[in-house]
């Protein structure tokens, strides 16, 4: 069994394993930064680290939305380097049975690795892994 | 050293055994000078001096001699002591050895005699040998020395504050050659202080610092403008002040272990300290209120201290950094079939965190570079007489407020005229203005992109694929680099960066909704931006300056800032890097104030352009410090 936080983004909701989340943050003023990384939001003020924000919204190629109180930033560490993630919305954190993971039936996207689909209430939740969106 | 000095004593006469000594010092002065301890370097020069004096028999060996020689010595020592402690020599006083030194050379000279001695049948203090050279040392330095004494108000309840907060005035105007009794703050003290004071002030302002502390009661100022100390009792305080300094020694370093996350909290609230102080010395010089510029100006001071504090905690040594290359250059080694001998020293010395981290792959682009480049293969190494193993040195020192790391090879070295060619050819360098290029300048071609990105230069010239790379890395730690070379010896590059670079001067300025900071040091000039002063030449906009037409760059488009509408009072801020010009225009200047440089972290550094930090603000929110050097290319 596992612990995975929950989340929004556009109508699917996904989970991430609870040990690669750092902190959940409502959103905060986020600085843009000259790049043609489309993804890359910008950077923002994370009690004094200054870390990247990646739109998650970009990466899965959603159409933009804006941002409501529901919006929230994922900190996640990847190689020992902290990031944000924007997300629609995030509020769980649910125990799954290693035993109720199904094999994805979802390819992966660049950078998101989605490696199960797990059923929650009446929701189907893709689990991934944002393993490498540091690396350029 | 030591013991030559001893055999010298033993026999006095022996001119061999001050030649040795003599080629000690000079061994010894060269190498601090190299290694830039000054005060090591100054000390042994005024040895030297002597030792050359008695080599040519310009005066005898006694033991007054003897004895300025074993100070001098025990002096070095506490040097080399400071210098494994701190990495510095500055520690430890120079100005008794070389008094004694001095005093010799005078001795010698009775021509020059011209001294007066002292009135000491007056009711003034009578000094120690040690104190009237220290004096005489003083006056020779052109400095006011004043004996001062003061008595505390007999119905002062702490007479031993009272003590101690003159005397220390007094430290703060000049220096306490003596003092009587030398700890006012005892509970025994009596109210009366006597001292001894160097100072470039005058004999007014000494007075009013001495009335400037509350209880004073009276305070008599008196000038000594001549001082002879007596040569033959030299000797004997000599000897008694070895034995003290040598009991002196007495480090010891406590020391606990902090969480490195805890000093970046630590460095985090300071940089909130640092733009609310900024922002108080604003209101406080807007405003018309003395009381206020005072507290304002206090706390301008303990947050300079608590500054040097934080940032004397957050060194490391070097040795974090350095470990992970014996590995890559033997592997480096093994690749390129070159036998290599690689040495490291230095390791120890420390330098701040966030320097150290970004450091690493310059050192490994230089390090490859000389392997790759520098050093021959053992076959052409034997044929041009060498040993077939090339010699590779990294090592790395502090001297004052920098850190100096060297990496030197034996290989081919640098080409003078290769180079030159190649920079002529690519237009870096006027063919006229060539041959009368100095060679440091023409191995700081080397840096230069133009003449770096060309892939045969390194077939050419043995040096030069992405230098410039490092070159930009290592100015924006604010440091710099330079290369020496001896054709066919070898070549040495000597990187020289700030101990620390965490916190800068920089003017905020903002494009439409935006807000950029740049560095103070490279804004030479700010004004509006007039639009006649504005020309085009060969597809490029220029501005003139001073003269010159220097490249004009808009900073929303340089990096893209969206949705900006067009307005007509712009501004404009003249760059310099290194010798060229640059003007960036931007909407308006906010203002200059103290940031604190954090990371952007390797990705995003390497997916974004034009900015090489950032740094919080005020309100929380992330502002990009721009990078000039990339405006340039």
């Amino acid at each position: 069994m596992a612990k995975y936080v929950l989340f929004q983004v556009g109508t699917e909701s996904y989970g991430i394993r609870i040990e690669k989340v750092v902190s959940i943050e409502t959103l905060k003023p986020i600085t843009r930064v000259p790049t043609e990384i489309r993804h890359l939001k910008g950077v923002m003020n994370l009690r004094g680290t200054v870390i990247p924000v990646i739109d998650l919204r970009q990466l899965l190629q959603e159409p933009h939305v804006e941002n409501t109180t529901e919006t929230r930033i994922i900190v996640l560490t990847d190689d020992d380097q902290k990031f944000g993630m924007i997300v629609d919305a995030a509020q769980n954190v649910l125990d799954i049975e290693d035993s109720a993971l199904q094999p994805s039936t979802d390819s992966d996207i660049e950078y998101i690795h989605v490696y199960a689909m797990a059923k929650f209430e009446d929701k189907v939740l893709l689990l991934v892994d944002f393993d490498g969106v540091l690396v350029n | 050293m030591n013991d030559n000095l001893m055999k010298l004593e033993g026999h006095p006469e022996d001119l061999e055994i001050v030649n040795i000594v003599f080629r000690s010092a000079h061994t010894l002065k060269g190498m601090a000078g190299a290694m830039h301890f000054e005060h090591m370097a100054h000390l042994t020069h005024e040895m030297e001096s002597v030792l050359d004096e008695l080599r040519n028999g310009q005066f005898k060996v006694t033991e007054s001699v003897i004895n300025a020689l074993f100070e001098s010595l025990d002096v070095l020592e506490q040097q080399l002591d400071s210098i494994k402690e701190s990495g510095t020599d500055g520690e430890v006083s120079i100005d008794h050895a070389i008094g004694l030194i001095h005093q010799l050379s005078l001795g010698s000279d009775q021509d020059a005699e011209k001294r007066v001695s002292t009135d000491e049948s007056s009711s003034g203090p009578t000094f120690d040998d040690a104190t009237k050279l220290l004096i005489q040392h003083a006056i020779e330095a052109d400095k006011h020395v004043f004996q001062i004494e003061a008595v505390v108000h007999p119905d002062s309840s702490m007479p031993s504050v009272r003590g101690f907060m003159l005397k220390r005035a007094y430290e703060e105007m000049g220096e306490v050659l003596w003092s009587d009794p030398a700890d006012p703050a005892s509970e025994e003290f009596s109210g009366r202080i006597n001292l001894v004071v160097a100072t470039h002030a005058d004999r007014g302002a000494a007075r009013e610092i001495g009335y400037g502390i509350l209880e004073v009661q009276t305070v008599s100022v008196t000038a000594i403008e001549q001082m002879t100390p007596e040569a033959e009792s030299t000797a004997d305080t000599a000897t008694s002040k070895v034995a003290q300094s040598t009991s002196a020694k007495h480090y010891q370093t406590k020391s606990i272990r902090v969480d490195v996350d805890r000093l970046d909290t630590l460095m985090t609230l300071y940089s909130e300290f640092v733009i609310d102080k900024t922002r108080l010395e604003m209101i406080s010089r807007a405003t018309d209120h003395a009381e206020l510029h005072d507290a304002v100006e206090h706390l301008s001071q303990v947050g300079a201290s608590f500054q040097d504090i934080i940032m004397k905690i957050r060194m490391v040594p070097l040795e974090t950094v350095f470990n992970r290359f014996p590995r890559m250059v033997r592997d480096l080694s093994k690749a390129l079939n070159k036998k290599v001998s690689f040495e490291i020293s230095g390791e120890d010395t420390e330098i701040d965190r966030a320097i150290a981290d970004e450091i690493a792959d310059p050192l490994v682009h230089i390090l490859r570079n000389s392997m790759d480049h520098g050093l021959e293969t053992p076959e052409s190494r034997l044929a041009s007489g060498k040993s077939e193993v090339g010699s590779l040195r990294l090592s790395a020192y502090q001297a004052g407020n920098h850190v100096f790391i060297e990496i030197e090879d034996d290989g081919r070295g640098i080409n003078r005229d290769k180079v030159l060619n190649k920079a002529v050819q690519q237009g870096i360098v006027q063919q006229s203005e060539a041959s009368s290029l100095t060679d440091e300048k023409v191995y700081a071609l080397l840096f230069e992109s133009g003449l770096s990105t060309a892939e045969q230069v390194s077939d050419i010239s043995g040096r030069g694929v992405g230098l410039d790379a490092v070159q930009s890395k290592i100015q924006l730690l604010s440091g710099d680099i330079l290369v020496r070379s001896n054709p066919g010896k070898g070549s040495t590059f000597v990187i020289r960066l700030p101990l620390t670079v965490s916190i800068l001067f920089a003017m905020l300025v903002s494009v439409g909704d935006e807000t950029f900071a740049i560095p103070t040091n490279s804004i030479v000039y700010m004004d509006k931006l007039q639009l006649d002063s504005i020309n085009s030449t060969q597809g490029q906009t220029v501005w003139e300056y001073r003269g010159a037409w220097i490249p004009l760059i808009y900073l929303k488009e340089a990096i893209a800032v969206p949705g900006v509408t067009p307005r007509d009072d712009l501004h404009v801020a003249v760059l310099s890097i290194g010798d060229k010009h640059l003007a960036l225009v931007v909407d308006d200047f906010i203002g200059q104030q103290e940031v604190v440089l954090k990371s952007l972290g390797t990705y995003v550094n390497s997916v974004t352009y034009g900015v090489s930090g950032a740094t919080i603000l005020g309100d929380g929110q992330v502002a990009l410090i721009l990078d000039p050097n990339s405006f340039i290319h």
